[in-house]
């Protein structure tokens, strides 16, 4: 057996672990399991605690696919056109490759994103820059919403300047 | 912005058991690789480009530096992560990982920690405000250089979908005695997370608990706004403080003697001990701390304590010596440290260093 780290030296170091009823090994070389003791001994933070953050999402998506029929097994074949990430490796560690896996793996996504998140509606901060329409769009949005109130409390001179700022904005 | 470490007063208000406000800001660069995709190469080269990015903006008039964590052993990287000034994620990938700091240790961009950048903030007391506005500044700012990835429905996009949307993670480290005496903070742990906040250890993520410190965050980063997030955590943090003065209150009208009795001989302890383990240590600081909060001990400041809580870490006894010490050496060392900083037993014991 090979080890699970360097995949050089020949693993005799066999590390059994079982979160949320999942069985995990690691199988490692002596140099690695040395090394990663180092990093353990380092201190005496616990870092590998069972509700971690990707173990609670490793526990979701397992609930997701084992409520849903055939359809996930199509899931578990989608493969990033960008970085090659696959759903499968998404489910192992909770990461995604690179951002353009939001797109390519997004039927798989959305319904984890929902559980874990519960909402899939982003409503806070806009890059000016990188997202300079939908920064004006939301602005606008934010705007109209404010020129409202102002009419509703008979402000007009406000009104007035929202009203020129939208254009402005518009104009862009 | 104050550092939590150096420069606190000893201002005798309601806020003084929170030792910290910390925003965290996650982004990504459009389109490359997450850095656990990467090789060390290209974190390198990843690495530049953000330095290139941030050095070449308006940035405030004040002196930043880049300490790339592949050029330190783990060690000296490990005394950067007790510091709170970087995550144990980029200890971690340290072969490709770096941060830029400023000179007064508030703040700090992680490059290629989970995620390509991790904007931090961090400072004294409940100061959620001021720091989530320091952040955002140097979110601007980056953003001008860098293209980030982002998505209209899902905001900014980031490698565990946990950090989506906003990518803001808030936190205020609390120090609560009482409420953990009484074996309210399970109680405190459920109710929080119901409202997609959550209750960790001194380290953040995945740390347990010591000395009493406690880090409040939200859990939730997509659907609300960041003032929202800011807000809700604000009310939570505010009413968690309450419940502690209250206890605090009853216990000491109750208990008065056994009380200033505790803290007093934990002092005591601290200022004469010859040898002190990490984790009685930190027992041993909550009382000390837990007296100069309600006034009860004058002589001891909130900084001496906070230098302390970074002191008297393993890694900081090791940084100054070249040997590796073993757990005695460094229970020896730990507990000349704790002697030194609070001015007492200087005389005593003299210079022999054998144990």
């Amino acid at each position: 057996m090979i080890c699970d780290r360097c995949h050089k030296n020949e693993a005799n170091v066999h590390i059994t672990k079982i979160v949320n009823g999942v069985k995990q090994e690691l199988n490692l070389c002596d140099k690695c399991a040395k090394e990663i003791e180092e990093i353990n001994m380092i201190g005496d933070v616990e870092f590998d605690t069972p509700f971690s953050l990707q173990n609670i999402i490793n526990g979701i998506m397992d609930y997701v696919n084992y409520n849903k029929s055939s359809k996930d097994v199509n899931n578990y074949e989608l493969v990033c056109k960008n970085c090659n990430t696959s759903y499968r490796e998404f489910k192992k560690d909770g990461l995604l490759g690179c951002s353009e896996c939001y797109k390519n793996l997004n039927e798989a996504l959305i319904p984890i994103i929902k559980r874990v998140q519960g909402s899939i509606e982003h409503t806070g901060k806009v890059p000016k820059k990188s997202a300079k329409d939908i920064y004006n769009k939301r602005k606008i949005i934010k705007l109209k919403q404010k020129l409202q109130k102002a009419i509703a409390l008979e402000e007009y001179e406000k009104a007035a300047e929202i009203r020129d700022e939208i254009k402005e904005l518009k104009s862009e | 912005m104050k550092n939590w470490i150096y420069s606190v007063n000893n201002e005798n208000n309601e806020n003084n058991i929170v030792i910290s406000s910390r925003i965290r800001l996650a982004r990504n660069i459009e389109g490359i690789a997450f850095p656990h995709r990467i090789d060390s190469k290209d974190g390198k080269s990843i690495v530049k480009d953000v330095e290139k990015a941030f050095y070449n903006t308006k940035y405030p008039n004040e002196y930043f530096k880049t300490i790339y964590l592949w050029e330190n052993d783990l060690i000296k990287n490990r005394v950067f992560f007790d510091k709170h000034l970087i995550s144990y994620k980029l200890v971690s990938n340290m072969d490709k990982s770096a941060f830029i700091v400023n000179d007064n240790e508030t703040i700090s961009i992680m490059i290629n920690e989970e995620d390509h950048l991790r904007i931090q903030a961090i400072s004294a007391g409940l100061n959620l405000k001021e720091t989530f506005d320091v952040a955002d500044k140097f979110d601007d700012l980056l953003e001008e250089k860098v293209n980030y990835a982002f998505d209209e429905q899902l905001g900014y996009l980031t490698a565990c979908p946990t950090n989506l949307g906003t990518g803001l993670r808030a936190s205020v480290m609390l120090h609560l005695p009482i409420l953990s005496m009484q074996n309210e903070m399970d109680k405190i742990f459920n109710t929080v997370s119901k409202i997609g906040m959550t209750v960790r250890g001194l380290y953040g993520e995945g740390s347990n608990v010591q000395g009493n410190l406690y880090q409040i965050s939200n859990q939730i980063t997509l659907g609300l706004e960041e003032e929202e997030i800011l807000n809700n955590l604000l009310a939570v943090v505010k009413q968690i403080i309450n419940q502690e003065h209250i206890s605090r209150e009853k216990v000491m009208n109750k208990y008065s003697y056994e009380f200033k009795d505790k803290i007093f001989r934990s002092l005591g302890l601290l200022r004469s001990a010859y040898l002190l383990q990490m984790q009685e240590t930190l027992g041993l600081l909550s009382n000390v701390r837990l007296g100069v909060e309600m006034g009860i001990i004058k002589d001891v400041t909130f900084s001496t304590l906070n230098q302390l809580l970074i002191d008297i870490s393993d890694a900081s006894i090791q940084l100054e010596i070249d040997e590796k010490l073993s757990s005695k050496e460094l229970a020896y060392r730990r507990a000349e440290i704790v002697r030194n900083k609070l001015q007492m037993s200087k005389s005593i014991g003299g210079d022999n260093n054998d144990v």
